[in-house]
């Protein structure tokens, strides 16, 4: 007998599984989306690889206005990343260029991208793409390894069908009805009338958006829901018992309705060589106050294609990055299973994480001081402590960025003989990624060997690698400044007779600083004028701006080596330190001794990419052998307005496929494609 | 006792030098990971004079946010406004040791009382005093803010001979960028503001404002803001 209840929202017939929608789950927090459009998909080493990022908001898919860096990596079948860098998002977007290394060897290669706040998740939740390297000099391949297994193959049917069947709990979903979704609940359980109460939890894009009490009489329940309140997206439809147990869940795809759509308008389909293409971009269906973020990429089609399957930004952010393959989500719903969550969103800028433990025995370094620092012309510390894990967080805008910082250990003048260093390098660390081999057909082995041709053409018309986008520090960013304020004095030495060493520096032209040295112990002693009283010898010397205990060094320093000199003659206080007077002495040449740094120190080289130029077709007296005839990270289209792009086309005969990616102020993510031929 | 006396200087010599480079801390175990990322405050170590009358500072120690130049929030130190030096104190409370801290640095400060709720708030501007050829940054204490808005330079007079401190109070309008310097007195007020001589006189004798106290002053100003000011905001 078949019996239908349908249940009001209202019924409460118990108190319903507790689950976590408290800010700081990781789960529900889940709260960002990543998707990446790239200009192409197949590269040769030494190719500029451009890229776009958008951050989504997870559940409204609008420009995530959180985290402010993005990480990217490529990671080879050895599930190791083989190159990483990462970007500075402004609200939510960031475009640069990377030139693929030739060190990395022929192969497919994932291309992921993630956000700090992401990684509390499975990678499966990150952005990821396969894409084909090859080498300059690597010929006669049959094969290539690292093709991403199914993730991104995965069909709406299947993901209907993957999580249905459950042992006695059957959910049948019916989305055919316009208005609403009709949820049939089947059991051959026959004897569940000592505790009917079910829940039927709805979960879509991380949120919980309806729990529903639900009894089930002679097997079978009904529940209808209104199609207006569940978004576009992956519905998780979890049956949990009286006791809390989940018993079934499904996973529905709702596609989008009424979605705002682009549209690519060309006067003609085919090219000649060197032709002038004028593309013309419409946004429809939208509110005339919308906005839309776009980029552009019109590159080569390649046999490689249609085997990445690299999904488009709406099937990315409202399907893929919503389903971990083989796993259940009540798995991550349910309360026992909750974990903290262990990486900080980078709202504010680069958390530079890592630990220090002694080389002995591996046990962590605790409540040590950690200081950060660099070599510049103002001293501009950070400190903190390690905490018991003998982990240590510095928080970082973006005027640490392309800077090589130094850390340092203070307490116990820890040498790096017993110490070592594990910063944690934000990698993705995925593996449970499973990859299979590629057998190359005749048309990707032509297209691999006919690009690589191209490839040393173009070497030979632009010998060397091309300028990498990192530059050496950030000019420009001000508003940083000695961490201590003004100094009491400065002292040019070269305003002096030429001194040979620091003592006799320190004897003739600094007032009240004493350096002086009992065998090798050396010590510095500066005299607080103020309150007329000689503070302990332990004065603190920066070098550079980065403290220094090697005095004998700095003993050997004379009027020839150092620029200036400033004195700090009283006690310095800084967040909980004491500096019992400062000397900060800045040579001419702005370093600090490699033997110093080597010994004392963790240099962590601070890279981020930078926005860098298309150079598009500004090529004059060269051959033109460009795959991607054109790409535009930063279009930007209002309301019902069109944009027109015009770009020429490349010496290449081949079909190009013009690519429109973007995200709305609405949260609805957008694309188009269309095709040009070149002949 | 000369022996004596040598042996102590060379123990001492000797644990100065190993002891060198060291940086003392009072550190807060388990100091949360927001307090890691928050900016830090530096000041120079400063002990007050101690006078025979009167006090150097305005309130009492007290819980306060400071609100530095590159906007950055340092939140919840022990801070104390220096009016003799017009400087801003802070204690730390690990070891009760104060620092003069860097004026240059500071844009803002607000001073709470017990119950948590903002008792002072102090911008740093620059004005030209009488006695001085150029302008110089103190810090004003905020009384009201419109289009008209009311500052007080809390100072003090000193006397040396007898090492005695008095309260005294500047106020300060701020209207059209421009700072003007008044006389808490009606007369004052009105020489200071003579487009609105006639409706100060109004709102003056309507609210039986005495403007020689803090708070009719204050109540002036806002009544002049509210009623003929507000469609400028």
């Amino acid at each position: 007998m078949l019996l239908t209840v349908t249940l009001l929202f209202t019924s409460v017939y118990g108190q319903p599984p507790e689950f976590h929608t408290e800010k700081n789950d990781c789960f529900l927090e889940r709260n960002e989306k990543v998707y990446v459009h790239l200009d192409k998909y197949t590269f040769i080493s030494g190719q500029s690889l451009f890229y776009k990022a958008y951050v989504v908001n997870a559940s409204s898919l609008k420009k995530s206005k959180q985290s402010s860096i993005i990480y990217f990596e490529i990671t080879g079948d050895n599930k190791k990343p083989v190159y990483s860098w990462r970007s500075n998002l402004k609200n939510g977007l960031c475009y640069g260029s990377v030139i693929i290394p030739d060190t990395i060897s022929g192969g497919i290669y994932t291309l992921r991208a993630y956000t700090n706040w992401m990684r509390n998740t499975s990678p499966s939740y990150y952005f990821n793409t396969g894409i084909v390297i090859t080498k300059i000099n690597e010929s006669d391949l049959s094969k290539l390894t690292g093709l991403p297994a199914n993730h991104n193959k995965m069909e709406e049917s299947e993901l209907i069908q993957a999580k249905a069947a459950m042992a006695v709990y059957i959910l049948d979903v019916e989305t055919s009805e316009p208005g609403d979704i009709n949820i049939n609940i089947r059991t051959n359980q026959e004897m569940i009338s000592s505790n009917p109460l079910f829940y039927l939890i709805l979960q879509s894009r991380g949120k919980i958006i309806k729990k529903l009490p639900v009894t089930i009489s002679s097997g079978n329940a009904k529940v209808i829901i209104s199609k207006n309140i569940i978004p576009a997206g992956i519905l998780n439809i979890i049956l949990f018992n009286a006791y809390n147990n989940p018993v079934a869940e499904k996973l529905i795809y709702v596609p989008p309705e009424n979605y705002p759509s682009l549209q690519i308008n060309t006067l003609k389909q085919d090219y000649g060589k060197s032709d002038k293409v004028t593309v013309e971009i419409e946004l429809n269906n939208t509110e005339i106050t919308d906005t839309a973020w776009l980029s552009i990429s019109v590159s080569e089609k390649t046999p490689f294609d249609t085997v990445l399957n690299s999904p488009g930004i709406a099937s990315s952010l409202l399907f893929y990055s919503e389903i971990e393959p083989g796993k259940y989500a009540w798995d991550l719903l349910s309360n026992d299973k909750s974990r903290p969550c262990h990486y900080i969103i980078e709202d504010r800028g680069f958390i530079l994480a890592g630990r220090v433990l002694y080389k002995q025995n591996s046990n962590p370094i605790i409540n040590n001081l950690v200081v950060l620092s660099y070599a510049d012309s103002i001293a501009n510390l950070k400190y903190c402590y390690t905490d018991s894990s003998g982990s240590f967080y510095f928080l970082l805008d973006q005027f640490y960025d392309n800077r090589d910082l130094i850390l340092q250990l203070i307490n116990g003048n820890r040498g790096n003989n017993n110490v070592v260093w594990e910063i944690d390098n934000k990698y993705s660390q995925d593996f449970s990624m499973k990859y299979s081999t590629l057998n190359l057909s005749p048309e990707m082995k032509e297209y691999l060997e006919y690009g690589r041709k191209i490839s040393l053409v173009n070497n030979i018309y632009n010998p060397g690698m091309k300028k990498d986008s990192i530059p050496a520090v950030r000019a420009g960013i001000s508003g940083h400044r000695n961490f201590c304020g003004k100094p009491d004095y400065k002292i040019f030495p070269s305003d002096f007779v030429e001194l040979n060493d620091f003592r006799e520096i320190s004897e003739n032209i600094l007032p009240g600083v004493k350096f002086r040295n009992r065998g090798d112990i050396y010590f510095v002693q500066i005299y607080d004028y103020k309150n007329s009283i000689i503070m302990p010898p332990q004065a603190t010397v920066l070098l550079n701006g980065v403290p220094c205990t090697n005095l004998a060094y700095i003993s050997s320093l004379g009027s020839k080596d150092i620029k200036r000199i400033d004195v700090y003659q009283s006690l310095i206080m800084y967040g909980e330190l004491s500096f019992y007077g400062i000397l900060s002495i800045y040579t001419y040449d702005g370093k600090i001794p490699e033997s110093y740094l080597d010994n004392f120190a963790h240099i962590y080289k601070n890279e981020v990419r930078l926005p860098y130029p298309y150079e598009g077709n500004n090529i004059k007296n060269k051959p033109d052998f460009r795959h991607t005839l054109y790409w535009n990270p930063g279009l930007k289209i209002s309301g019902h307005n069109k944009a027109t792009i015009e770009f020429t086309t490349s010496e290449l005969q081949a079909e190009y496929e013009i690519m429109v990616q973007g995200i709305t102020s609405g949260g609805f993510p957008i694309e188009a494609t269309s095709e040009i031929a070149v002949k | 006792m000369k022996n004596l006396i040598i042996s102590i200087i060379i123990v001492l010599l000797t644990n100065a030098g190993l002891l060198s480079q060291e940086y003392y801390c009072n550190c807060v175990e388990d100091i949360s990971m927001t307090e890691n990322f928050q900016k830090r405050l530096s000041g120079r170590y400063f002990v007050s004079r101690t006078m025979n009358y009167g006090s150097q500072f305005y309130y009492k120690w007290a819980n306060g946010d400071v609100i530095m130049n590159d906007g950055q929030i340092i939140r919840n130190k022990y801070i104390r406004y220096n009016r003799y030096y017009d400087e801003l104190i802070w204690l730390r409370k690990s070891d009760y040791k104060t620092a003069l801290m860097e004026k240059e640095t500071i844009d803002e400060f607000i001073i709470y009382a017990e119950d948590n709720t903002p008792y002072a708030h102090f911008i740093k501007t620059r004005i030209k005093k009488w006695y001085q050829f150029d302008s110089t940054d103190v810090f004003l204490q905020v009384l009201t803010e419109g289009y008209i808005s009311l500052y007080a330079f809390r100072t003090v007079t000193v006397i040396r001979n007898k090492i005695e401190i008095y309260d005294k109070d500047i106020y300060y309008l701020l209207m059209n960028n421009e700072y003007y310097r008044i006389d808490a007195s009606r007369l004052g007020l009105m020489r200071a503001l003579p487009q609105n001589k006639t409706e100060l006189k109004q709102i003056i004798r309507k609210n039986k404002l005495k403007v020689k106290s803090e708070p009719h002053l204050i109540k002036a100003i806002e009544l002049l803001n509210k009623e003929y000011y507000s469609t400028f905001l």
